[in-house]
């Protein structure tokens, strides 16, 4: 394992400490262009703002606080109560506003850098010099991302959510055990399928004592955040407000993910079935996924990312930034993905072509609901053949390994031959 | 031309009279008021003066007091629009519960108070109302409402046929108010290019015989100015303010030839008349320039010279998510204050948001009241036959409180709720405040709508999608990889293959030695 990753030492260039500096400067400045110029026109794009994320709710919820009615009344707001306090001070003042998301974003893409040279030096043996050369490569791509750049001017809450997620994966390769499950509970109260995440903390962290220091950890959380935001409360109606309300998925809005389309057209029959069925479509690949990848809970973390983007109820475009970013950390599963140009081509056509789509649709009437959802299904299959392949490169890797302990030749890239059964190798 | 029609019962002690119908839905439901009215056409304040009194909307509407002590009114409510709709023949289902709300400030302040009022903006009237509201009437076959024709009726500009009840029930008076009302605003027949009109002409019949249980029955002719003559003459005139009326008893005329009341003009040209242009008025519309948002906004004129308070209520239904804290209201440029706001916020398929508040009108000057507006998407089921023509909302209501003599002023017609017209006659009865209501127009709102042939297309793409996903993800994680190596193949493949396979074992074997 070691050895593959540093015998491509020859591409190496590490980028000097101004150079850095200048990154993230421009990473600052492009972000106060888009807020400027182009976030009127991306606060009414769905791929960025959907029900839960969208700063206009937050600045209708503090509204209400302020008038003296329970937010959670109605149906536009389905955050926890204590988040309304902590923007309130936010929605008024559009300069701090702009410059807390812009230095969450700048922390985000330097923890994630910090997190892909950890990952690379102490799990995979790198070079430091490597290491850095990919983990700048994870800095400029989560940085000049238009995706995140788009999320960052809407003041999209995703934003913030990432930089939770970027701190949380630091911590996790830390050995920071309550921190770290602290922190995904957090996470988990923004968006709760962020709580699937719960199967990496079990990987990264083996042993007996550890393991159920997070459970504890876990369903403490969980009550103390349930009591903070009933006593904020008063009453117990947020709760379907919020986790509810991603269960049952009533807002059927378009975004970027599977479900909205479905949801319209299905028979009221069928509803309840298919809604059930969606949902456990999110939890039945954890157990399978952390099995099989036991030995790297990072990567795991990475598809558990993917599959978040792909099947939850209400993504945007923030929620596939951070795994987007975190793809080059993972140098060794490159070279086995098959569908390269594909998904390349699917991302970029997704995103020239989606705000397009929805124009077409909604502004000026003359194309209908499928030419959006059209390239709605296009987002999805690519990321459906990301998760496909970096699985199947994984393992693709692990079989090399095997055979090279075991010391069968002729499993290298001349024959690409391998087959998948179920006998005992 | 403004035709009026009043149809009213009083009665201290349980009559005949008060259709069955009615008392029992009283009875049963507990109801103090009950107010329901539909309405075609939309009333032009800014050029026929303020609504005649008891204002209906477009569309229709219903308002319910419940009492005081009543219980499971939402269920009463339920029941009493489906018992409504079904005694009136109209298509008012869809009220519960999109368009349903309980208005707290509205209608009177007080938390005892229990209101239910429902709206629907696009009703369509037909003959099928007409006869059942006929059908409450003591007299069928006599007395004024012969007057109302189909035919004439629904080829008016503005039609509006309404029932108010109201009763109060106390230990020793139990006493009732039953009125039908009926407004109609015809175009003048303008072919022999005179404004000569009649009862035959436009109400298609003339009046044979009067009801004969009624008390009174009058017909009473606005002649301010008197460029007219009418004919059969009467000498019975009456003036309020500083208007004239003619009142014909309807008894005296009918008798052996039928009363049709005949107005000839004295010039052949056409003349405007006088008209009493409105000091308020309201006017409701989109500012939107796409299918997904943008602002509803209401502009209320106010030409009188005194600040007016005004209350602004306007119930939208939950598909269209107000941001209530775009609310803004503008007069002549300065932002002013909203006092005393109530806002019901919307459930999603349940409730309508009801937006309340108090406002100040300034004198002379023109208000505008905006908030912002998303459309939210609706399942494939829910949306109406013909969605792309757009869903209605009902507009909004201002209700002002005039003095005397603005309302004098402003008044089209003369009479209201509470004392009918003969009886304001009678006893010259003055209110010292009166309350005029101004409805807006209402939206008609394009809703993004999907593809209703997809069903089925759009089931098979995203199972496809989870199932190309889950195809690998199954195998990849139950089956392990193995390498196929030479001796694997002499074992497990085809004959050709396991003969192939065997050969270059055994070069190998001989090439190793």
């Amino acid at each position: 394992m070691s050895n593959k990753v540093s015998d491509k030492t020859n591409l190496v260039v590490a980028f000097s400490l101004p150079v850095k500096i200048g990154v993230f400067g421009l990473a600052g400045i492009l972000r106060l262009f888009s807020a400027f110029y182009l976030a009127p026109f991306l606060f009414n794009s769905r791929e960025f703002v959907t029900p839960w994320n969208s700063f206009k709710r937050i600045q209708e919820a503090v509204y209400l606080l302020s008038v003296g009615i329970d937010a959670h009344e109605g149906d536009l707001f389905h955050l926890m109560p204590m988040y309304i306090y902590i923007f309130r001070i936010l929605t008024h003042e559009f300069w701090l506003c702009f410059i807390v998301y812009t230095l969450c974003d700048l922390i985000t893409g330097y923890c994630l850098k910090r997190f892909a040279f950890n990952y690379l030096v102490s799990i995979q043996g790198a070079h430091s010099n490597y290491a850095e050369h990919f983990s700048d490569i994870v800095a400029v791509l989560y940085l000049f991302n238009p995706m995140t750049i788009g999320s960052c001017s809407v003041f999209s809450l995703s934003s913030i959510a990432n930089f939770l997620l970027a701190i949380f994966a630091n911590l996790v390769i830390r050995k920071h055990v309550c921190l770290s499950t602290i922190l995904l509970i957090f996470i988990s109260s923004i968006y709760p399928y962020y709580f699937i995440l719960l199967a990496v903390l079990f990987l990264a962290f083996p042993s007996v004592i550890q393991r159920t220091t997070v459970v504890i950890v876990t369903l403490f959380t969980i009550l103390a955040l349930f009591f903070i935001n009933q006593s904020l409360n008063s009453t117990s109606s947020f709760f379907q407000n919020t986790f509810g309300f991603f269960m049952a998925v009533p807002d059927l809005t378009p975004n970027v993910g599977a479900f909205w389309y479905f949801f319209v057209q299905i028979f009221d029959h069928y509803r309840e079935f298919f809604r059930w069925i969606f949902q456990l479509n999110m939890l039945i690949y954890i157990v399978p996924l952390s099995v099989t990848l036991r030995k790297d809970p990072y990567v795991t973390m990475l598809l558990l990312l993917i599959q978040i983007s792909m099947f939850s109820s209400y993504p945007s475009y923030a929620e596939a930034v951070v795994y987007l970013a975190l793809i080059p950390a993972f140098s060794h599963l490159h070279q086995h993905i098959r569908h390269k140009l594909i998904i390349f081509g699917c991302f970029c056509a997704t995103l020239v072509l989606t705000p397009i789509m929805w124009r077409l649709w909604v502004v000026t009437g003359s194309g209908n609901a499928n030419f959006y959802f059209a390239i709605n299904f296009v987002y999805t299959i690519a990321q459906v053949f990301l998760m496909s392949d970096l699985m199947h490169s994984y393992l693709r890797n692990q079989l090399v390994e095997k055979c090279r302990e075991k010391g069968i030749a002729d499993i290298n890239e001349k024959t690409k031959k391998f087959s998948l059964e179920f006998r005992p190798f | 031309m403004l035709y009026q029609f009043r149809f009213l019962i009083t009665t201290t002690h349980e009559s005949d009279h008060i259709p069955y119908i009615i008392r029992d839905i009283f009875e049963r439901y507990e109801l103090q008021e009950l107010h329901f009215a539909i309405t075609q056409g939309f009333w032009h304040t800014s050029l026929w003066g303020l609504p005649p009194e008891d204002e209906t909307p477009t569309g229709s509407y219903f308002l319910v007091l419940f009492k005081a002590d009543s219980t499971k009114i939402d269920e009463k409510w339920n029941f009493l629009v489906n018992l409504l709709n079904g005694i009136f023949c109209t298509s008012i289902l869809q009220m519960t519960p999109v368009l349903s709300s309980a208005p707290a400030i509205t209608f009177g302040n007080g938390s005892s108070l229990n209101w239910r009022y429902g709206a629907l903006g696009g009703e369509p009237v037909c003959t099928e109302n007409l006869k059942s509201w006929k059908q409450l009437l003591p007299c069928k076959r006599s007395g004024l409402s012969t007057l109302l024709n189909p035919k004439e009726l629904y080829g008016a500009n503005y039609h509006s046929m309404s029932i108010r009840v109201s009763r109060s029930l106390d230990k020793h008076t139990d006493d009732w108010r039953f009125e039908l009302a009926s407004n109609l605003v015809k175009d003048l027949n303008l072919r022999t290019r005179l404004m000569d009109w009649s009862f035959s002409r436009d109400l298609g019949s003339s009046l044979i015989a009067t009801c004969p249980i009624s008390n009174s029955s009058q017909v009473i002719v606005e002649t301010t100015g008197k460029e007219f003559t009418l004919e059969p003459q009467s000498n019975n005139t009456f003036k309020w303010k500083h208007r004239e009326f003619t009142v014909y008893n309807t008894n005296e005329y009918t008798g052996k030839q039928s009363f049709n009341l005949r107005a000839n003009y004295l010039a052949s040209k056409l003349e405007l008349g006088h008209y009493f242009p409105s000091l308020f008025s309201l006017h409701t519309y989109l500012q939107s320039v796409d299918q997904q948002g943008g602002k509803i906004a209401t502009r209320i004129h106010n030409l009188d010279e005194t600040p007016r308070n005004a209350l602004f209520t306007h119930m939208i239904p939950w598909y269209l998510r107000i941001y209530l804290h775009t609310l803004a209201f503008v007069c002549n440029g300065a932002r002013q204050e909203i006092l005393n706001q109530r806002f019901s916020l919307a459930i999603d398929r349940q409730k309508p948001i009801l937006i309340e508040f108090e406002i100040i009108l300034p004198p002379n000057s023109i208000c505008e009241i905006t908030y912002d507006y998303e459309t939210a998407f609706l399942r494939l089921t829910e949306y109406p036959p013909d969605s792309n023509s757009g869903l209605f909302v009902p507009g909004p209501m201002l209700k002002l409180y005039l003095d005397e003599d603005t309302y004098a002023k402003n008044a089209t017609v003369f009479g209201s709720f509470r004392l009918s017209t003969s009886e304001r006659m009678q006893k010259n009865v003055t209110t010292s405040e009166r309350v005029v209501t101004l409805h807006g127009e209402p939206l008609l709102i394009l809703l993004p709508v999907p593809d209703f042939s997809m069903p089925f297309n759009v089931i098979c793409f995203v199972c496809t999608a989870i199932a190309l996903f889950y195809g690998p993800a199954h195998a990849l994680t139950t089956k392990i990889m193995t390498p196929i190596t030479d001796e694997s193949l002499a074992t497990e493949s085809g004959l050709i293959r396991r003969l192939i396979a065997s050969i270059r074992l055994k070069l190998k074997a001989n090439l190793l030695g």
